[in-house]
């Protein structure tokens, strides 16, 4: 492929990447070496890339190998990564995500977070974007950790069912 | 609670990394024999990954803040914003930023279209000036100025750093051009690109957090000379598309480019040399502190190895959990430390060098500096033992260990005392 074009296509794939490999290692931290790790091997073998194959596709498979591998090296540590059979269900998955369904999820889950009140979306970005650990989250909002854990996940459920709705009310609509 | 709010919070749990080995292998078996669980992973998983880009945008991060019009505006240390003006990663910008403060008249503005100054001074066309127009000629003068431009990015511009912002064209949501000098971009996501043009490349990004610096221009200097034709670009977090001499280039967080007497890479990375451009140690550069700063480094590291019997690193890196990476400069230490330590947590000492906006972390070599150990007991896995008495090692965190074990943040703290000792 075309150093542009793939250049253009890594970019454009980006956050499904990102995604894919978190439903996979299910470790944000691992998820985002691994990330690095996929796009030095597409970059390496992008060359193998057959022209009938779509990035999208191709792009998928090598993050599944990538993230085989370090499950292998994570086993050697006892560690447990997501077993083979749900590996690939996961990876099969993402494949059947409609571009479409995907663009609308994204403007709805933005309409939604724009409706959490201030400091919730505090804490999510805390969590998120400072890498809070919940001890840390509590001291900075003076609660307790449990409090604070129990209330980050009632906001992404929040949010979820959030977007959930809103795309069903558009699905209905059309 | 229904099966299915039941589902997304083990799910969620899992995505987030809390999640306990018990719930963790319930739930694999549940993702293999369960197409809409699995389903259902992936679009939360999309969720996460689209809710760490929405939270970067420059108007929800306001929001965060809790800052509205007529509220005080000092930048407080402990603040979600901090990692926009503080965290530099790497080079030399963030002396500056940390020192910030926003006028608390800017907020005022904030929500509006127009380019404006957010602090700092600025003069445009030569007059000082808090609302700058198209094809003026914008030069921060006193320190740091930082402005607001019309799709809510921020550009912070160094002292005597040259800039203008022009008309946007070709689908472009935002053009600057550095002229000369340093500047830091935060760009907030949207449609349509960002672009920096400078006078030897362009930098296109789709939201992230960057730094260009284009060397002053010399009296009498021609756009023919070499340092004319020089810039940098260091990425602080996302990625960026650069485009120089008719190649494009992709950089991601913690990756730099540098031009220098024709084309140079500041260091050696896989994706920047798939770019086909000739790889070159970075040259010296004059702006090289008297005394580099000793740090202790704790992060994943990761190297490239060439091929070959005896082969050494092309490029080491140190992740830390702060998302800080640390480019090793590549000697007997880094060696030894890449080829048994590849992909593991590790603690190193060294020294840190500002080299053209980048910071070469170097290992220190001489035997008895090393505040690094290895720290053995029951974690340190077998058989390392007295193989590099330099380091100091971890066991990566389990899943689920995320939050009660959480990794330890960049420590930087003078040699020799270390609190483990």
């Amino acid at each position: 492929m075309e150093e542009t074009t793939f250049v253009a296509q890594l970019l454009k794939c980006k956050s499904m990447h990102e995604a894919l490999l978190m439903a996979l290692v299910g470790d944000p931290h691992a998820a985002e070496d691994l990330y690095q790790q996929a796009a030095m091997v597409m970059t390496r073998k992008r060359a193998e890339l057959p022209e009938d194959v779509p990035f999208a596709a191709w792009s998928r498979s090598v993050i599944v190998n990538v993230v085989r591998d370090y499950r292998k090296m994570m086993a050697r540590r006892r560690v447990r990564v997501l077993e083979d059979s749900a590996l690939e269900q996961v990876a099969r998955a993402f494949e059947r995500l409609d571009d479409d369904y995907l663009t609308e999820r994204r403007d709805a889950l933005r309409e939604c977070l724009n409706q959490l009140q201030d400091e919730h979306r505090a804490i999510l970005w805390q969590r998120y974007d400072e890498r809070l650990s919940f001890d840390e989250l509590a001291r900075r909002h003076d609660r307790s950790s449990g409090a604070l854990e129990t209330l980050l996940y009632r906001l992404r459920k929040v949010l979820a069912d959030c977007i959930d709705r809103r795309l069903r009310q558009t699905e209905a609509s059309a | 609670m229904s099966a299915s709010d039941d589902l997304d919070l083990l799910l969620l749990r899992r995505l987030d990394g809390t999640q306990d080995a018990r719930a963790a292998e319930e739930l694999d078996a549940r993702l293999a024999a369960d197409p809409e669980a699995a389903r259902r992973l992936c679009l939360l998983a999309v969720d996460q990954a689209e809710l760490l880009h929405a939270l970067q945008v420059g108007a929800i991060g306001s929001r965060v803040l809790g800052r509205r019009a007529g509220q005080a505006a000092t930048v407080q240390s402990d603040h979600p914003r901090r990692r926009f003006w503080s965290r530099r990663g790497l080079g030399v910008a963030v002396g500056a930023a940390a020192a910030l403060v926003i006028a608390a008249g800017a907020w005022l503005l904030f929500g509006s279209t127009n380019p404006a100054l957010e602090s700092g001074q600025l003069l445009a066309d030569g007059q000082p000036s808090s609302a700058p127009r198209e094809e003026q000629r914008l030069e921060a003068v006193g320190g740091p100025a930082v402005l607001r431009l019309g799709d809510g990015s921020r550009v912070e511009l160094a002292e005597e750093s040259v800039a203008r912002l022009k008309a946007p064209t070709e689908g472009l949501r935002q053009l600057v051009a550095l002229e000369e000098g340093e500047g830091r971009f935060k760009v907030t996501h949207g449609g349509g690109q960002f672009r920096v043009e400078t006078p030897a490349g362009r930098i296109t990004v789709l939201g992230t957090e960057f730094t260009v610096r284009v060397p002053k221009k010399r009296k009498g200097a021609t756009v023919l000379d070499t340092d004319a034709q020089a810039f940098s670009v260091l990425v602080q977090t996302g990625r960026v598309q650069l485009e120089h001499e008719g190649r494009a280039i992709l950089l991601t967080a913690g990756q730099s480019f540098t031009t220098g007497s024709g084309v140079q890479l500041a260091q050696q990375d896989p994706l920047k040399r798939s770019a086909g451009l000739a790889a070159a140690p970075s040259p010296a550069r004059e702006e090289r502190p008297a005394k580099p700063e000793t740090l202790e480094v704790t992060g994943i590291l990761r190297a490239a190895m060439g091929e070959g019997p005896g082969a050494v690193p092309e490029f080491i890196t140190i992740t830390t959990a702060d998302a800080t990476v640390y480019k090793l400069e590549v000697n007997a230490a880094a060696t030894a430390l890449a080829k048994d330590f590849d992909g593991q947590e590790v603690t190193v000492s060294g020294t840190l060098r500002a080299v053209d906006g980048i910071d070469w972390f170097t290992i220190n070599e001489a035997a008895g500096a090393g505040e690094e150990r290895h720290t053995g007991g029951p974690d340190t896995p077998q058989g390392t033992e007295g193989k590099d008495d330099r380091l100091k090692r971890r066991p990566l965190a389990k899943p689920g260990e995320m939050d009660k074990k959480p990794r330890p943040k960049l420590e930087r703290k003078p040699a020799g005392k270390d609190p483990v000792e």
